[in-house]
This record gives C-alpha cells, structure tokens and sequence, in this order.
C-alpha cells in the first residue's frame, strides 16, 4: 500500500530531517510511527502525503509515485496533521460535504459515514456549529470524520489521540481496527507508547532522521516492553 | 513600561514578515520571501515616487498662488484620512480579535501594556504611510521655502504625531463596527460589511467635498485663507500642523501635541477597562441550530472548490470591503453618468477636456476600477494554516485557481455588464465605442484576476495573525494595485491623447494574450509552486 525507498529532506544546511528512510506499509497494516520530538516524523507524514517536496528517494501509494501521480494518491488516502487547522469560516457539515465532493462521495455514502461516524464521535448535533466555535477536540473529531468518510485505502495521521477525550480515542481505535479489517492501511505517528504497543501490528522508532528499528511489533520489541527499547535506542544507540 | 517595550518588539519583528524571512533555512522559502520583500519594498518605492510627483506637482501650483504653506496642510489631510480608513479596517485583526490573544494574555502583564503594544503596532503600520506622503512634501517645501533650521526638527517631530490621531479614531470607529457585529457572525456577516462600506463611503464622500474645492480653479484662487480654512473645518490638526511648521506658531505645535498626548492617554484608559470584555465578546462565536441529520446534497468538484472559495470570501468583512468597494464605485460611476449625463458634459466642457477625448479613455478607467477589485491577489494567502487541506486533497492546482478565479469574475462580470449599459445609455454612446466599453474592463477583469493568482502565489504570506497582514498589506495586493493604475491610465492617456480607434482593440488584445500566458504558467508551474506553500 505504501512503499517509501531512500528518502532524504533537508531543510537546508546539512543537517538531514530525513536520512535514506526506506518502510512498507501493507494492507491490513497499523503501523506506528515514533520517535523524539524532532525526530522527522512529521517531515516523513507530511512528504507521504505529498504536501512536502523532498530531495530524493520515492514515494508509491498503491505502486503511484507521489511525485508522477499525486492526484491519483490522494484520492487513495487521508492525512490528519497534529494540529488540524480546519476552514473556520465553514460549519462541521459545510466542511464535510466539501471534503466528501471533493473525493466525489455519493449523496447515499456520505449520509451514511456522516452520521455513523458523527454519532459515533456525539458530533452529530454540533456540525451545525462554526469550526471556528469548535474546541480543539472537536476539531479533531471533525477531521477524523473528514479523514473517513472516503474510506481511503492509507490514512496518515500524526499525533490522532491528540486533544481527544478517553472516550473518542477509544472510538478512533475502533474507527482504525475496523479499516485495516477491510483492507485499508495506517500509518501514523504517536508519542503514546501503550497505545502503540496495543493498537499496531507493525512499528518503526525514527531517531535523527533515520530509522533505527522497523517491522513487526512483536519482532521489534521481542520480550521487552515498547517503552524501554524505545529508550534504549533512542538513548544509546 | 518594560511589558510595553517587550511587546511591542514582539509585535514590530512580525512587520511584514521580516523575521521570518531572515530566519528561513531552506532556500527556496528565503527566495520567496525575498521576492514578497522585494515586492514590497518597490511599492514604497512607487507610493513615495507618486508622493514626490504630487507633491511637486502642487508645490508649483500653491507657490505661484503665493501660497506653498498649503502644501504641507493638505498633505497633512490626506494622510489622515487615508491613516484613518487603514485604521478603521485594521482594529478588527490587530487590536481586537487577534490570532494570539490567548497566548499574550496567559502572561503576566498589564492588560495596558498588551492594548498599547497592539495600537503601536497599528501605529507602526500607519507612520510608513505617513512618511511616504509627509517627507516629500517637506522635503518640496524646505527646497522651495528655504526655512530655518527649527522647521527640519519640528517637522520631524510633528510628522511622528501626526498618524496617532487617526489612529485612535479609526481604531475607535472600528471597535464600535466590531462590537456592533461582534455577534452577527454567521448568518449577519452581510449586515457587517454594509456597515463598513457605509463608513468608507461616508468618509470618501466628506473628504470629496474638500478635493472638489481644491479642484475647482475659482475657489482655489480666491486665497490662501480660504483653503486654510477649508483644511481647519475638515481636520483642525492639519492646520495646526500647517501653521505650527509655515509660521512657526507654538501655539498650533502645542494644540497638536496636546491633542495626541490627551488621545492616546484617554484611548489607554479606556481601553485598560474594555479591552478583555471587548475580546471576550469578539472571540465568543455563538453556537449554530442543533443539527439534524438530513439528506445531503452532491457537487461537482471545482464547483465545491468554488463554493468555498465564495464562502472564505464572504466570511471576511475586510475583505469584502476591500475589494467590492470597487464594484460599488463602478456602479455608483454608471448611475451617475446615467442620472447626470448633461452635467457631466457640461462639466467637461468648462475643464477644457475634449468630451471626445474623456470617451476614448472612459473603458480604460473603467478597467483600473475592476483591477482593484481584484479578488484574487490575497486569496492564496487567505489560506492561511488551512492550507494543508488543499495540498493534501486530490485537487489539481489548476481547479483551485479556476475557483479563487471564478469568484473574481463573478463579481466583476456582472458589474461591468451593468455599469457599462449605464453609461452606454447615459452618455447616448455609438455601437463601436459601446463594444470597447464592455471588453475593455472584462478584458482588465480577467488579466487582472489571473494576475493576482500569478502574484500572490510568488508572493504568499501564510503565517498573518490579522487578514488585514494580506488584504491590505500584503506585497501582492500592493503591486497589483499599483499595476492596475498603470494599465489603466497608460492606455486612457494614450487613447486620449491620440484619440487613436486602435488604442482599445490592442489593449484588449494585449490583455487576452497577458491573460493567457499567466495562465499557462499558472497551469505548468502551479502543482510546484503550490507544493512549496506551507
């Protein structure tokens, strides 16, 4: 589903953001992302989906280069940034309904995953309101609506359980599981180690720039805890 | 006072966006921002060479009269009341409603000391304006005056009080705007911006009750004291400000700097007691109808990208304002030259101007008004955070330009089409010179619209706090502007002048091919350009 090959940013000078980062992303795959602050997780999430240039390496979602094919990616994914900043100018259902024309969802769909997702999240009597209204969580609540309601085939998400009360990141974790049971992908990045250990069946720790472990969560971190490998490697190695 | 000087340099590094630009790592964001600077810093170039034009121009014209002292009074005048309409449309944004309001007071300071920073920030943005109209006209005057050396350092001192006068008023005109609108956000927005246009209008029509004076040859020769006194009945300060630098009068220099020390001292006060309630009142937004789930309704994309578009547009009274006041002034121009067509003839006649000549070059002015309304010069930076969205949806750079330019044209077409029918009927025009009269401005409608695209996408400033940072500030709002003033009086003098048939079929052509090929680029380099956003 997503296949990243030697991928270097720098934002000048010489110090690399990302350093020859190469992962796969299957279908099926919940795959985490974590590493220090700094460490180029946001840079990576952001060239994935293709809101960042980058020096070199490549980039395919679904085989599709990012940079031959964008358009064609972005209609096979989502990406929710850390800090969501939405069109506050709009109401939440004025900026779902342009999200769900943008990705040409039919009237039927968007009804559906609409008022699932919004009901799920106890949104649904809030979308009326302005997002510049909304708090913070709710902002995210309406991103992650926005961010499903094409049921994409790769999400990205970069700090998700950010800003969100106990209760909708547990139905976020829910919304995740249930997506990557029909075949989507995800991807995202997290400084919630426990929620990474329980959630993702694959993980990759990125210090520097570089990957210093990646694959599946139970090879990774083999009898130790996700805590303290991530501490040893990103302390020590 | 420590609070104040720290704020205020905090407010005063984000002055055009300096800062940032000088501590960009990559090169290519350094490069952009070197070029909105570089925009920026040619339209100072051009508004001070206009200023010295001008400036010149009247001291020429008041020196043989015998009466150069005006010079420095009517100067005074405009750049009050242009510091005043700044003023009124930046209080919303940079004293009240401001992006970082939370954050600034989470800290312990005086809520003074964070109103005060925000006035001298609208006060920093004001005294550039100033000094572009002020410093030629002094400098004209000490060449032709040849005064004593008290003049230079008065002058200095009075050209730095000048602008805190309107300041206050407009920032109070715009508080009162604010708080009446403070809870007509979502379905009263209309109600916000007819408001402001009502304002603009009113002070444009008191301020060309005085210009009409000046350019009426009779009254301007009567004498000295008849425009002094047109200038004391308008705004006393820029008499003071006349007579304290042409005389030496103490007395005017004291009533200026007493005025401004009593108005800043009284706005302090004032705003030491309302500012946290006025903000809270402002950043409260009320909550929409508890939302039932219907049936939702599909659209096509760029009709989505479209909507909004027209939605952000409208969502934004200084926007609104900002632009559709052109629209308003080409309507209004069509009424009047319906209503009054014989006045206008007759009027012509009296100035010496060639009725034939003011024909040929009416569709070129007409053009200049459509190029300042001109949406789409801040409407990339009207992105703002947002942009993130855009880039990361499956929309082709050419349909979200498409959208910001449909919104252009849909309140320029319209308008053209009317104003120029309007004054086709009033003035009783021939077939030939009413074709020009609708090709023309929509030809200038729509270069003008790809061109704010051209330019705004080579010059974005995404990171403002205010929406006045890039509707009335921002580089290529300003070099569009400018641009517009040139496409359009350099035609109308030519076609004026030769009286030349050719004159509007080559510009229209020139402006269709103008049209295309920043089109074309948009279209080719648009997808990089838009990637290098952020």
């Amino acid at each position: 589903m997503l296949t990243i090959e030697h991928l270097n940013k720098s934002y000048g000078g010489d110090v690399k953001a990302v350093d020859d980062l190469s992962l796969t992303v299957l279908p099926g795959d919940i795959y985490g992302f974590i590493g220090h602050n700094g460490a180029g997780k946001t840079t990576t999430l952001r060239a994935i989906a293709g809101i960042l240039s980058f020096d070199s390496g490549s980039i395919r979602i679904d085989g599709k280069s990012i940079v031959e094919e964008p358009i064609a990616c972005k209609r096979e994914m989502a990406y929710i940034p850390d800090n969501p900043d939405l069109y506050e100018h709009l109401t939440g259902i004025q900026y779902l309904n342009f999200v769900a024309d943008i990705y040409g969802v039919s009237a039927r769909l968007r009804d559906e995953r609409i008022k699932k997702y919004a009901d799920a999240f106890e949104m649904t009597p809030r979308l009326n309101d302005l997002i510049g209204s909304c708090s913070h969580g709710m902002k995210q609540k309406i991103a992650v609506i926005s961010a499903l309601i094409h049921s994409p085939k790769l999400l990205l998400l970069d700090e998700p359980f950010v800003g969100l009360d106990p209760k909708a990141a547990h139905t976020l974790k829910g919304f995740m599981k249930e997506l990557c049971d029909d075949g989507s992908a995800i991807f995202f990045s997290t400084h919630v180690l426990e929620v990474a250990e329980k959630l993702c069946n694959k993980i990759a720790i990125i210090k520097n720039g570089r990957i210093v472990a990646a694959g599946d969560m139970d090879k990774v971190k083999g009898d130790e805890s996700l805590e303290t490998l991530f501490l040893e490697l990103t302390e020590h190695a | 006072m420590r609070e104040f000087w720290i704020l205020t340099k905090l407010q005063i590094s984000s002055l055009f966006g300096i800062n940032k630009i000088r501590h960009m790592k990559n090169a290519e964001e350094k490069k952009q921002g070197k070029r909105a600077l570089g925009g920026l810093a040619a339209m100072v170039f051009a508004l001070g060479y206009v200023s010295v034009f001008y400036s010149i121009m009247m001291a020429n014209a008041f020196a043989m009269l015998g009466m150069l002292p005006t010079l420095l009074g009517i100067m005074a005048l405009a750049a009050s009341l242009l510091i005043l309409m700044f003023s009124i449309f930046e209080t919303k944004g940079v004293l009240f409603g401001f992006g970082d309001y939370d954050i600034v007071m989470s800290w312990p300071v005086d809520v003074r000391a964070v109103a005060a920073s925000r006035v001298c920030s609208m006060y920093a943005y004001n005294f550039v304006y100033a000094v572009l109209l002020l410093l030629p006209a002094g400098a004209v005057y000490a060449v032709k005056a040849a005064p004593a050396l008290w003049f230079y350092p008065l002058y200095l001192l009075l050209m730095l009080l000048l602008p805190a006068l309107p300041t206050i008023v407009g920032a109070l005109l715009g508080t009162a705007l604010t708080v009446l609108t403070a809870r007509m956000k979502k379905k009263n927005n209309l109600m916000s911006i007819l408001l402001q246009m009502a304002l603009v209008i009113g002070i444009m029509a008191i301020s060309m009750r005085g210009s009409s004076m000046v350019a009426d040859p009779t009254k301007l020769a009567d004498s000295a004291a008849a425009l002094s006194g047109m200038i004391g009945n308008a705004y006393p300060p820029a008499l003071w400000f006349q007579n304290a630098l042409s005389t030496g009068s103490l007395l005017d220099a004291l009533w200026l700097i007493l005025l401004t020390a009593a108005s800043i001292g009284l706005l302090m006060l004032w705003l030491g007691k309302n500012f946290v309630s006025i903000n809270s009142r402002i950043k409260s937004k009320p909550r929409g109808e508890t939302f039932v789930m219907r049936r939702q309704m599909r659209s096509g994309r760029v009709i989505a990208l479209f909507r909004r578009e027209l939605s952000r547009y409208f969502s934004s009274t200084l926007y609104v304002v900002n632009t559709a006041f052109s629209y308003v002034m080409l309507l209004a121009a069509g009424v009047a030259l319906l209503v009054k067509a014989d006045a206008v003839t007759q009027f012509l006649n009296s100035q010496e101007l060639s009725f034939a000549s003011v024909l040929m070059a009416l569709p070129f002015v007409l053009g200049w008004i459509v190029s300042m309304g001109t949406t789409t010069s801040s409407s990339i930076s009207m992105e703002g955070k947002s942009i993130w969205i855009i880039k990361s949806l499956p929309v082709s750079a050419r349909d979200w330009f498409a959208s910001k330019l449909m919104v252009t044209l849909m309140l320029a077409v319209p308008c053209v089409l009317v104003a120029s029918t309007l004054i086709v009927v009033g003035l009783r025009q021939s077939l030939a010179d009413a074709i020009w009269l609708y090709l023309v401005p929509l030809g200038y409608a729509a270069a003008f619209g790809v061109f704010g695209l051209w330019l705004n996408i080579r010059m974005p400033r995404l990171d403002w706090q205010s929406e006045a940072e890039v509707v009335k500030q921002g580089g290529a709002t300003m070099v569009c502007v400018f641009a517009g003033m040139g496409a359009g009086f350099g035609p109308a003098i030519l076609a004026g002048l030769t009286g030349s048939p050719l004159v509007p079929p080559v510009t229209f052509a020139v402006l269709i091919v103008l049209t295309l090929l920043m089109w074309r680029s948009l279209a080719t380099d648009g997808e990089r350009r838009l990637l290098l956003l952020h």
